[in-house]
């Protein structure tokens, strides 16, 4: 993790010790200052001037303490753009095979919670951890010179104090849980109480859910009453173990005193800084445990870091050809064993207008996936213009689609920045071509603020047609010859749906494209139809061809269309 | 100002609620007892060094700080449990009261409200003011005391020092956090940039395949960066701000001791007090004032928030109540249920759901309620119930007026069984009966209802669990319970809302038989939608925008042209072939 701070090393250390001493550093204040008062009760001179040394201690430990904070500050800061960077930079580039073996929300739990939780390691950790070091092993050099005995003692009962933490630990968990769970019931008895007026009120089930209600309150009672026997054993044998460090220093030496071992003053000195040993050494004996979350957080962000990235080709030019795009002999699993394609033939020329339909998991969507080389394949050959695309570089590979999906995502942002970010390059009006196109320009007029209108986040403030409209804007503008449309109007409503259908009928002329689709209505305008059926090609051609045919096609069409 | 009263009034309010003042009181003096326990370990320890320092017999002062330290232990013991105590009585107090308060809501409430601030208000705010009252509360009455103990003390030493120091160290802290408070905002708004900063790259990167789908993996590559570096200045501004809050802070908790040092020093330098004294004197003020008075700070905000809650849990006590008064016999006759000239609005200055509507019903008659949805076919259901009150006109079950009636009384009469199945989770058994009914009764209206076999094939028979975490019924399987459960009730009137949308036709005709098991002998009133419903009923009611337009049977209004006509022509329209 400390790889992210790189460049900001000193700084980030310097500021670390500084922030990290004030623990080691109040104790020596407060010492100095009980250290004043006895040395002049005991008849001593010159107060003013010691006085005022210890003030100067203060001043010095807020000043390191206040600009320390803001130099570390400055260096994690810097620490997590490089952590976030390298994450985005991953995120984006990694093959998708990767990305789905995790939900899309674990991805942004990463980005989020886990990223900050490892990024603690070196905002919290080390700071933490330091600070203990500090204050253990400085406390203990300047014991070691003023009261070994002092020292040993300070030691022990810090030990002590850890052990009863680690009693008090285990004891608590047992009964938070149960005390948890029964009063959750008795809301959720509420709740049905509430929802069900009319037949609770009409039926025995009102007297009968008040029952429960109150059992359960009644248990939640008595849990919160072991729990409460328990947290006050805790809480009393926890106040021994800090007392003993605490006052029983202070009796120690005094002890010490008496014995004529040690002067007042120096051991009032002494007596906070022999505390910060035994707190230290109990903190340190739950840094181990503390430190769990974090260390689980820097194992999961370190696994996305070294996850592969995406590799092309070399060919940088693609060539021109009749056959655009071919699948020979294509089989494909995304887990072994389960095969979505099966040696799968087809060829799609210049200009052709196809569609794909078949029931949901028969392979049409894996085409795509398949194409836009999201995947390899196992067996067979994807080709475009006659090479294989793995020849091909990403980028001109890619600009050969422009791609629609069932849900584009939009950016918060304008509509016009969100049009115009697929081709930043583009003049105003060829955006605005694009949107008519679309059948969006349409609606961004009755906008208030047209084109400006801010689209929220994710596009919220859309409609799902309206969304979909402007992805085809993108894909119009894009000017790709291939044209993938993938179950854009899947989740639509009827009226949405037709104004889609609409846009997508004003593709320009000479384009390929490929529709991807289980309303067998928008499949029929194709020129052919491939109907998939457990990965394979069942059938293909035109519409009435298929009728004709009277299989698989004409089952579909006849199911979708009975009522 | 106005505010603080209400707020301190509703807090006081909330307390008298909950009552329990014996344990009130325990509180106080266990409180009482450590903060003098806490006194008396500085007092212990300011006479040691003394001891020490005069040569004088240590034995005794070692062991008063001895015995001053471990009652520490019992102390917070003794105050922890009667806390912990106080919290777990408040919280049954409160969750009884408000699930009672919630039983009794009439039914024109609970429509116009959503269940999410009853339930919030049940779960979140009582937690809040339960804390509030056996955590914060309790702290701030202990802060005072120790305050007042402390000045005694302090006074009993030196009554100048005290002037001097006091007033001063006081001061230090709500100075220094007023100074603070500025900055602490600077730094929470550069801190609040920095989080959307992060939802900003959640949102750019939530679909990579659309992102490689158009090579934007680069462009949104810079678009992050650019986030990434304001969220980087945000946070290395906010850290320059917090820097000097914390700086603030420190100060704030060492300056009252030196303060308390620097002062005592001159006084005992005169001999009027002793260093004993002043090192107790100045450790008290470290440790208590350095460290806790910050804490009055968030009193005040602590304060705010529980009365908040507690305004919401008092509102929720007082909500509006169905009324428990009424008759409770049971007058015999004909007319079994009947609505004269009523008019009604569901509220104020909205459009009337009901408008003189005239209806009766006989002892064993099936009447049939038809209309267009918002009619106020199941308006009229309603008011049969007793689930709300007519402004104009009268119901009447059995002769008596339903306002008259005992309102349990008068459900007890009717069984309803609507489109909703209404199942808890909870067994079977608790689903369709109380706990006084017999097994037999409750396998008999299964076995009517067609479900004898069903249930008797679940893996625990009648107490298996229903619903999320038991077994899941169908949608027939659920509504022949619902009728099992009438069944069981055996009450003389039936009302019963048949669902609109179209089942299929298995599960309707299962419906319909176990149905008929139930009307047997029955009054019954029907909103129906199914066309041999309503053809079958000994009486029909059309209704149009909240009025009667026809009265009869199936026979007499399908022969006159009219409003029951075209419903039943669409009707059959609809249905197609059934």
């Amino acid at each position: 993790m400390m790889q992210f701070l790189k460049g900001h090393r000193l700084v980030f250390w310097i500021g670390t010790l500084m922030t990290a001493s004030f623990a080691f550093l109040q104790n020596i204040f407060t010492g100095q200052l009980y250290r004043v008062v006895a040395m002049i009760g005991q008849g001593g001179n010159a107060f003013f001037g010691q006085l005022l040394q210890v003030f100067g201690l203060l001043l010095l430990i807020v000043a390191v303490v206040g600009i320390g904070f803001w130099i570390f500050t400055c260096a994690a800061a810097c620490g997590d753009k490089a952590l976030w960077q390298q994450l985005a930079h991953k995120m984006s580039h990694m093959p998708m095979k990767n990305w789905y073996e995790k939900h899309s929300g674990e991805w942004l739990t990463m980005l989020g919670k886990d990223a900050e939780n490892a990024a603690n390691s070196y905002k919290q950790l080390v700071t933490r951890f330091v600070s203990l070091f500090i204050e253990l092993a400085g406390g203990g050099l300047v014991l070691s010179f003023g009261s070994p005995v002092l020292l040993l003692y300070a030691a022990i009962s810090g030990i002590v104090y850890f052990g009863i933490g680690v009693l008090l630990r285990k004891r608590n968990k047992k009964y938070a849980a149960g005390n948890q769970q029964a009063v959750g019931a008795a809301a959720s008895y509420v709740a049905d109480i509430f929802n069900g007026f009319i037949v609770m009120r009409l039926y025995h089930l009102l007297r009968l859910l008040m029952k429960k209600q109150q059992a359960a309150i009644e248990e939640g009672y008595d849990y919160g009453k072991k729990l409460a026997r328990v947290s006050v054993f805790n809480g009393a044998l926890g106040q021994i173990g800090y007392t003993l460090a605490y006052s029983g220093a202070f009796v120690v030496g005094l002890l010490l005193v008496y014995a004529g071992k040690l002067e007042l003053p120096m051991m009032l000195a002494l007596w906070p800084i022999s505390m910060g040993v035994s707190f230290s050494i109990m903190e340190f004996g739950f840094f181990v445990t503390d430190m769990q979350p974090t260390v689980v957080a820097v194992e999961r962000i370190r696994t996305v870091l070294e996850l592969p990235e995406e590799t092309g080709g070399e060919e940088k030019r693609v060539p021109e050809s009749d056959v655009v795009l071919e699948l020979r002999n294509v089989t494909f699993a995304y887990e072994q064993g389960k095969n979505v394609l099966q040696d799968v033939n087809l060829q799609i020329r210049k200009g052709e207008k196809i569609a794909f339909v078949g029931e949901s998991g028969s392979g049409k969507s894996t085409i795509v996936k398949l194409l836009l080389r999201f995947y390899d394949v196992q067996q067979g050959q994807v080709l475009l213009h006659g090479q294989p695309v793995q020849n091909y570089a990403l980028e001109p590979l890619r600009s050969q689609f422009a791609y629609v999906p069932q849900n584009a995502c939009l950016l918060s942002g304008s509509i016009y920045q969100n049009i115009a970010m697929v081709k930043p390059e583009a003049a105003e009006h060829q955006i605005k071509t694009a949107a008519e196109n679309a059948y969006a320009d349409e609606f961004i007029r009755t906008l208030s603020q047209g084109y400006e209108t801010q689209v929220g986040e994710r596009g919220a403030q859309l409609s799902g047609g309206q969304r979909q409209r402007v992805a085809i804007a993108r894909a119009f503008l894009k000017d790709a010859p291939i044209m993938i449309f993938d179950e854009i109007t899947a989740a639509l409503d009827g009226e949405s749906e037709a104004k889609v259908q609409w846009a997508v009928e004003r593709a320009p002329e000479g384009k390929t494209l490929l529709m991807i689709t289980h309303r067998l209505s928008a499949a029929a305008q194709a020129e052919r139809i491939v109907v998939m059926e457990n990965g394979k090609i069942a059938e293909i051609g035109s519409h009435n061809e298929l009728l004709a045919h009277g299989t698989v096609y004409k089952r579909m069409w006849d199911m979708q269309f009975q009522k | 100002m106005r505010q603080k009263r209400e707020t301190h009034g509703v807090l006081w309010a909330m307390l008298r609620y909950v009552g329990n003042g014996k344990l009130i009181a325990a509180m106080m003096v266990s409180s009482v007892l450590q903060n003098a326990r806490d006194l008396a370990c500085i007092v212990a320890l300011a006479y040691a060094t003394d001891q020490v320092l005069l040569g004088g017999n240590i034995g005794l002062a070692v062991l008063l700080m001895l015995i001053t330290m471990f009652c520490g232990a019992p102390t917070c013991a003794l105050r922890k449990y009667l806390g912990a105590t106080y919290h777990l009585k408040s919280q049954k107090k409160l969750q009884r009261g408000m699930a009672q308060r919630i039983a009794g809501l009439p039914l024109g409430w609970v429509e116009s409200h959503k269940s999410g601030e009853i339930l919030s208000t049940y779960t979140a705010d009582m937690e809040l003011i339960c804390g509030w009252m056996s955590g914060t509360f309790p702290a701030e009455v202990h802060f005072v005391t120790y305050m007042i103990g402390a000045l005694a003390y302090s006074l009993s030493q030196s009554v100048l020092l005290t002037i001097a120091v006091f007033p001063v160290i006081i001061l230090i802290v709500p100075f220094l956090t007023k100074l603070a408070k500025p900055l602490q905002k600077t730094s929470d708004v550069q801190r609040t940039a920095a989080a959307d900063s992060i939802a900003d790259m959640q949102e750019v990167l939530a679909d990579p395949a659309y992102l490689k789908a158009y090579c934007l993996e680069n462009a949104m590559e810079q678009r992050i960066e650019t986030a990434l570096e304001t969220k980087k200045r945000a946070e290395q501004k906010g850290g320059f701000y917090f820097g000097m809050v914390q700086a603030l802070g420190i100060l704030g908790s060492y300056l009252p001791g030196f303060v308390a040092a620097a002062v005592g020093v001159l006084f005992l330098r005169k001999g009027m007090i002793t260093a004993g004294f002043l090192v107790g004197f100045v450790q008290m003020v470290v440790q208590r004032f350095g460290q806790t008075l910050p804490q009055v700070g968030e009193f005040a905000t602590a304060n705010n928030k529980a009365g908040a809650s507690a305004k919401r849990v008092m509102e929720l006590l007082n909500l509006p109540q169905e009324r428990k008064d009424g008759e409770k016999n049971i007058p015999s006759a004909n007319i079994v249920l009947a609505l004269e000239d009523v008019t009604f609005c569901y509220q104020e200055e909205k459009s009337p759901a009901l408008r003189h509507v005239n209806l009766k019903v006989e002892q064993g008659e099936t009447v049939a309620l038809v209309g267009s949805s918002g009619s106020g076919k199941s308006t009229v259901i309603k008011l049969l119930m007793g689930l709300y009150e007519v402004q104009q006109g009268s119901v009447n079950v059995l002769g008596r007026d339903v306002k008259q009636w005992k309102l349990e009384t008068l459900r007890g009469l009717m069984a309803p069984v609507f489109q909703e199945a209404a199942l808890f989770p909870a067994s079977v058994r608790d689903n369709i009966a109380g706990e006084t009914v017999a097994d037999e009764q409750i396998w008999a209206a299964l076995q009517h209802a067609d479900l004898k076999e069903f249930v008797a094939s679940l893996p625990e028979g009648l107490d298996t669990p229903v619903g999320e975490r038991g077994v899941t019924l169908s949608g027939g399987q659920q509504q022949r319970l619902t009728i099992a459960r009438a069944l069981v009730k055996d009450a003389p009137v039936i009302l019963l809302d048949e669902p609109t949308s179209a089942l299929d036709t298995v599960t309707e005709n299962e419906f319909q038989k176990a149905f008929e098991q139930l009307k047997q002998g029955k009054t019954t009133v029907v909103v129906a939608h199914r066309l041999q419903t309503i053809r079958s009923a000994d009486r029909i009611y059309v209704f149009d925008h909240g009025m009667v337009v026809q009265e009869g049977t199936h026979a007499s209004l399908i022969a006159q042209p009219g409003a029951y006509r075209r419903l039943y022509q669409s009707q059959l329209e609809e249905s197609g072939v059934r």
